[in-house]
């Protein structure tokens, strides 16, 4: 039973393709999972041909039907729609550079095009693996494993933070998060996650900027790693 | 949660609103209904039927309905004026190529016309952000209307009556926020109001359209 959703005004962005990489990834994550958010978007989708037909219409160039119908004559479509399909073959016949347990968390068709690096130790029960995703190398989407237990150092957010839950669970003193769960954060919250007993916790996140670590401690850790400042 | 996700959609990096364009902002919404509807659901999905058999005449009609609104809207999402025609015309250039698999049964034509200008939208925005691809990438988690799960008639039509009976100030809320937050920019410079004004509108009108498709009335 998923308790967290994203919020409509999010979903409704995600519709009219107003998210960029990062954010669109970490929210399709949740409403591929989701179908009562599966339903929304489909929905703000469908109000969006609504809205598209009741438009006052925009004037075109006077050749614009001329130059439309030049692009059909001049390209026949089987090389290009051929080009982009071998290439998702070519994608999906590649080994996934996934850490394995969490590739197999997320839905195959989200994955296409995208790249983790293998989970990197961070901290005491913490690991951590960049994701690339297709036009945004540095979209600071990544993959968070935490041991059963474990409490992560108590931070706010510079900017905001997406959290989709894939196993396990976490409490943050705002709420409990699981398996299927999303959560945004914004700079007002400073919170501190602790992961159930029982059963580690694998998370996807996007954060638009650093962490602010309210432990000495923490923010000397964050720097030895690049999970402070976004590699390059 | 509820209360600041907006603050976290950013403003598209690319491209920026042009400050010396003047975006025409729409009319009120009953006006823009009575002037400027597309057309008839059953005359366009009849034309696109005409055009999955290579007929051009009835493309140069679907032409004409659809690629001004396809401009407008992007035009309004940001997109400069010569980036908007080019991509109406690259979207009627992929409503040629796949009339053929085009299914009434899944979405209007207007919603189906939208999610190609959306995705290519989408995919023009990701290329001028990022460096050079060497590949055409395909929307990986928008997808295809083909692969989306079904919204059937009944609801369609359900969402469609939701807009048309939502009061005007707040059907207008509701297309500003599908323009995202170039326009609201303009909006607020125009009333003279705070950008967090014109967004907590959008929010209430978004709520209020949430309810009535979940058939509670506000």
């Amino acid at each position: 039973m998923i308790h967290h959703h994203p919020d409509d005004d999010l979903l409704l962005a995600l519709a009219s393709g107003q998210l960029d990489s990062g954010r669109g990834f970490v929210v399709s994550a949740h409403v591929e999972g989701c179908a009562a958010c599966a339903r929304r978007v489909h929905e703000f989708t469908a109000l969006g041909g609504e809205i598209l037909a009741g438009l006052e219409p925009e004037p075109l160039a006077p050749e614009a039907f001329a130059r439309t119908l030049q692009r059909i004559d001049a390209a026949p479509p089987a090389p290009a729609e051929a080009a982009v399909g071998a290439a998702a073959q070519a994608r999906a016949a590649a080994p996934a550079r996934f850490p394995s347990e969490a590739g197999a968390l997320l839905p195959a068709r989200l994955l296409q095009g995208c790249a983790g690096e293998p989970w990197r130790w961070i901290g005491p029960g913490i690991r951590y693996s960049a994701i690339a995703v297709p036009h945004a190398p540095r979209s600071k989407v990544f993959l968070l494993k935490i041991a059963p237990g474990r409490t992560l150092p108590q931070h706010s957010h510079g900017g905001c933070e997406f959290t989709q839950v894939l196993s396990g669970s976490f409490d943050d003193g705002r709420a409990h998060f699981a398996g299927g769960d999303f959560d945004a954060a914004d700079p007002q919250v400073t919170h501190q996650p602790v992961v159930s007993a029982g059963e580690e916790c694998i998370c996807l996140a996007y954060l638009d900027s650093p962490l602010r670590f309210s432990s000495w401690i923490a923010r000397t850790a964050s720097r030895w790693t690049s999970f402070h400042d976004w590699r390059g | 949660m509820a209360m600041h996700v907006l603050a976290c959609v950013p403003a598209r990096t690319v491209p920026a609103a042009r400050p010396w364009r003047r975006v025409r902002l729409a009319p009120a919404w009953p006006l823009a209904m009575v002037n400027a509807a597309a057309g008839d659901a059953d005359e366009l999905a009849a034309l696109v039927g005409a055009v999955a058999q290579g007929d051009r005449a009835a493309f140069a009609a679907l032409f004409r309905a659809l690629a001004p609104r396809v401009k407008g809207f992007l035009v309004r999402s940001g997109a400069n004026p010569a980036a908007a025609e080019d991509l109406a015309q690259e979207t009627l250039v992929v409503v040629w190529r796949k009339a053929a698999s085009y299914e009434r049964s899944r979405a209007s034509v207007a919603t189906w016309v939208f999610t190609i200008a959306r995705n290519l939208w989408i995919d023009q925005v990701r290329r001028a952000a990022a460096a050079p691809t060497p590949e055409p990438q395909e929307q990986a988690w928008l997808g295809d209307l083909a692969s989306e799960p079904l919204l059937g008639e009944q609801r369609r039509a359900h969402v469609r009556a939701v807009l048309a009976a939502l009061p005007g100030e707040q059907a207008e809320a509701v297309r500003m926020a599908y323009f995202g937050d170039a326009t609201h920019a303009q909006i607020a410079a125009r009333l003279g109001i705070p950008l967090g004004t014109v967004k907590s509108r959008i929010r209430l009108a978004i709520a209020a359209l949430r309810a009535r498709l979940d058939g509670i009335e506000l």
